[in-house]
């Protein structure tokens, strides 16, 4: 296996096992996520139709404010003990370092997700049970668009002041074109109808996104 | 005698701050050098300048006939690189750790090195727990196994004695003269000046971002090199 | 050593002037009065031109931003930087006269309008630029993310109209302003305006850079003492 892998791997086997084992960050983003859901549920009245309709909107709402919440300790662990500058020391590659980071952070968000989705449903009363297979996609290049722009930021954003106030400030204009196409395939899923160019659009984002990180992120690390 | 580090006419900026002002100096191999300063001296700087963590401003940086502005990934290979911070991560094992970084270097045959360096620093029957029941002195103990994983002929030591027992403290003198039997150059930063002198084969006195003094460290008492480092430090 | 800063920032100056002057005659005077959308279509010509100038800062940002991580050259900073500021400005000025325009026409200050709503992104990215100057200590670290987000901030254009063009197709019950072609009269004031913004935009940037230098001389001044 090329070493640009061994090293990705690397890092995402690290995040995720640190992650499994303190399960704080991933609780703390349900915790929150779950919040939103039911907060949002207070904006309209009890057994409205409308639920139905807004319900992809609060699913993205909660997953990216949780979602935030979680990138912005994923550089935090790094700076831990100073972990960062150990990373640098290696010879790794700096896309192999984001992309580590972004899969990890994608994985998390996913999680998240497959919680997120039951509360709906509870809470909610919505019904996406025929509807689920179609979502797998779009969800799913959401979350990596997500993870993308967050991660980069996550890395940017650990230097300055005001750490965590900071992240969602950059992240979420940038976010906006793919959150939007998350939350309209969503909806047209649940209705039924045509998702191709909403597809079309976030896997653009995506790759297009990908491909900038893996380029600009060593500009990110330097010192 | 081959070069170790070879530091040329190097200067680095901060925006509208000069942290190193045209510093040379020529480590040769298989040496101990140490530096010493006073806090806010740029020790700290000079070292992520070599250990390619920051590019200098000006001037060149060799190391082992490398340029640091070419070919930084091959010189990281070559380098170990030890602060007080550990650079590990609290909630793996000890092992784990070492696993990690040995992946990160693309090391082959992993595992026997991992026994090897956890025997050299005398954590084997510990590498299963978690670090953050560790103690002070055993995190940095394992900081030093990280360090020499991949095989680095130059080690960069900065402040390593900071925040050790006396006991630790001499465990990681030890550790440094078995490493420098091995023949590998020693690139130690502090300001513990009876410590630094004790290891050193050469010294430097860096103050105010420049090298003041430097000199063979062989007949140079204590008492000696604490009149010329406080003559040397007070402007 | 300043002569040439301070010279261009003045004939484009200058040049503005005399355009702003004229431009309000052209609009008033030359232009015909639109048909359906009556006196309120003149602002129009402050509108678009305001709207080309700010995607005009927003790409300089852009191509200065390459340069800068490409060449670590500060001066390429100053202008990326300089750039997205004016950029900020010009997109003030076009949410601004959006909303003007907008109240007659449609009857609310906002409507979702894929144009529009490409502008209040764009502006919020500019903005969230402008933002991480402040919340940076180190210089030329903040100057390498600066530039990292103006990249990733530019690229982004392509995908907010994309996606704002698709939204508003998929919500039809909004009015929205069908394409206009342009009777000739119209059309040369538009191009004069067009102009009149584009000197400006220059004025700006050349001032706010010159500026900027100074800004820096005295910064490293300070240093020195």
């Amino acid at each position: 296996m090329p070493l640009f892998f061994t090293q990705t791997l690397a890092i995402l086997q690290k995040d995720l096992k640190t992650e499994w084992r303190t399960r704080e960050r991933l609780s703390a983003m349900a915790f929150f996520a779950f919040l939103i859901v039911i907060i949002f549920n207070f904006i309209y009245e009890p057994g409205s139709p409308i639920i139905k309709t807004v319900a992809p909107g609060i699913f993205w709402i909660a997953t990216a404010f949780a979602g935030l919440l979680g990138l912005s300790r994923s550089f935090a662990i790094e700076k831990q003990n100073d972990c960062l500058m150990g990373l640098r020391l290696t010879p790794a590659d700096p896309g192999a370092i984001f992309l580590g980071k972004m899969l990890g952070n994608t994985l998390t968000m996913l999680i998240l997700q497959a919680l997120i989705l039951p509360i709906l449903v509870i809470f909610l009363n919505l019904q996406i049970a025929q509807a689920l297979p179609h979502l797998i996609l779009p969800i799913l290049l959401g979350t990596l668009g997500l993870a993308t722009i967050g991660t980069l930021f996550s890395a940017m954003s650990l230097n300055t002041r005001l750490r965590e106030a900071f992240l969602p400030l950059l992240t979420l204009p940038i976010f906006i074109p793919a959150l939007l196409a998350a939350i309209e395939s969503f909806r047209a899923v649940l209705e039924g109808s045509e998702i191709t160019d909403w597809l079309v659009l976030s896997s653009a984002f995506v790759a297009l996104y990908i491909a900038a990180c893996l380029l600009l992120f060593e500009y990110v690390l330097e010192d | 005698m081959n070069t170790a580090i070879d530091i040329q006419n190097t200067t680095r900026r901060f925006g509208h701050i000069t942290a190193l002002q045209d510093i040379n100096l020529t480590v040769p191999t298989g040496c101990i050098f140490t530096l010493f300063g006073p806090n806010g001296a740029g020790k700290t700087t000079l070292l992520r300048l070599i250990a390619t963590l920051s590019k200098p401003s000006s001037g060149d940086i060799w190391i082992s006939g490398i340029d640091t502005r070419r070919n930084p990934h091959e010189i990281r290979k070559n380098i170990g690189y030890i602060s007080h911070q550990t650079m590990l991560y609290d909630d793996l094992t000890a092992r784990e750790n070492l696993a990690f970084y040995g992946r990160m270097y693309g090391l082959q045959n992993l595992n026997t090195r991992i026994e090897k360096v956890l025997l050299t620093v005398g954590l084997k029957n510990r590498q299963r727990d978690r670090i953050h029941k560790y103690s002070r002195g055993m995190k940095q103990r394992l900081a030093i196994a990280r360090a020499i994983l991949h095989h680095p002929s130059i080690l960069l030591l900065d402040e390593p004695f900071t925040g050790l027992d006396t006991s630790a403290q001499s465990t990681l003198s030890n550790i440094i003269t078995t490493l420098k039997a091995e023949g590998r150059t020693i690139f130690l930063v502090t300001h513990d000046l009876a410590r630094g002198l004790a290891l050193a084969d050469r010294f430097g006195i860096l103050f105010q971002g420049q090298l003041v003094h430097e000199a063979s460290a062989k007949d140079f008492s204590e008492s000696d090199l604490q009149t010329l480092y406080e003559n040397k430090t007070t402007r | 050593m300043h002569q040439k800063p301070y010279i261009l920032p003045f004939i484009f100056g200058i040049l503005a002037l005399i355009c702003l002057t004229i431009a309000p005659y052209l609009v008033f005077m030359y232009a015909g009065i639109e048909k359906e959308m009556g006196l309120a279509q003149k602002i129009f010509y402050y509108h678009v031109p305001s709207a080309f100038s700010m995607f005009l800062g927003s790409f300089l940002c852009f191509i200065f931003s390459i340069f800068y991580l490409w060449k670590r050259d500060k001066n390429c900073d100053l202008w990326a930087a300089c750039s997205a500021e004016v950029s900020l400005l010009f997109g003030t000025l076009v949410l601004i006269t959006g909303a003007i325009w907008a109240k007659p026409i449609w009857g609310a200050w906002w409507v979702w309008d894929a144009q529009l709503t490409l502008t209040l992104i764009l502006w919020l990215i500019l903005a969230a630029y402008h933002m991480l100057h402040t919340y940076l200590e180190d210089a030329v670290q903040s100057a390498r993310f600066r530039a990292v987000l103006g990249i990733i901030g530019f690229l982004n254009v392509p995908f907010i109209h994309y996606a704002t063009k698709l939204w508003r197709t998929h919500h039809p019950e909004v009015v929205r302003g069908e394409e206009i072609s342009l009777p000739p009269d119209m059309k040369i004031v538009f191009f004069f305006c067009v102009i009149t913004f584009f000197a400006l935009f220059f004025a700006l940037l050349f001032k706010r850079v010159s500026l900027a230098k100074a800004q820096n001389e005295l910064e490293s001044l300070k240093a020195e003492i």
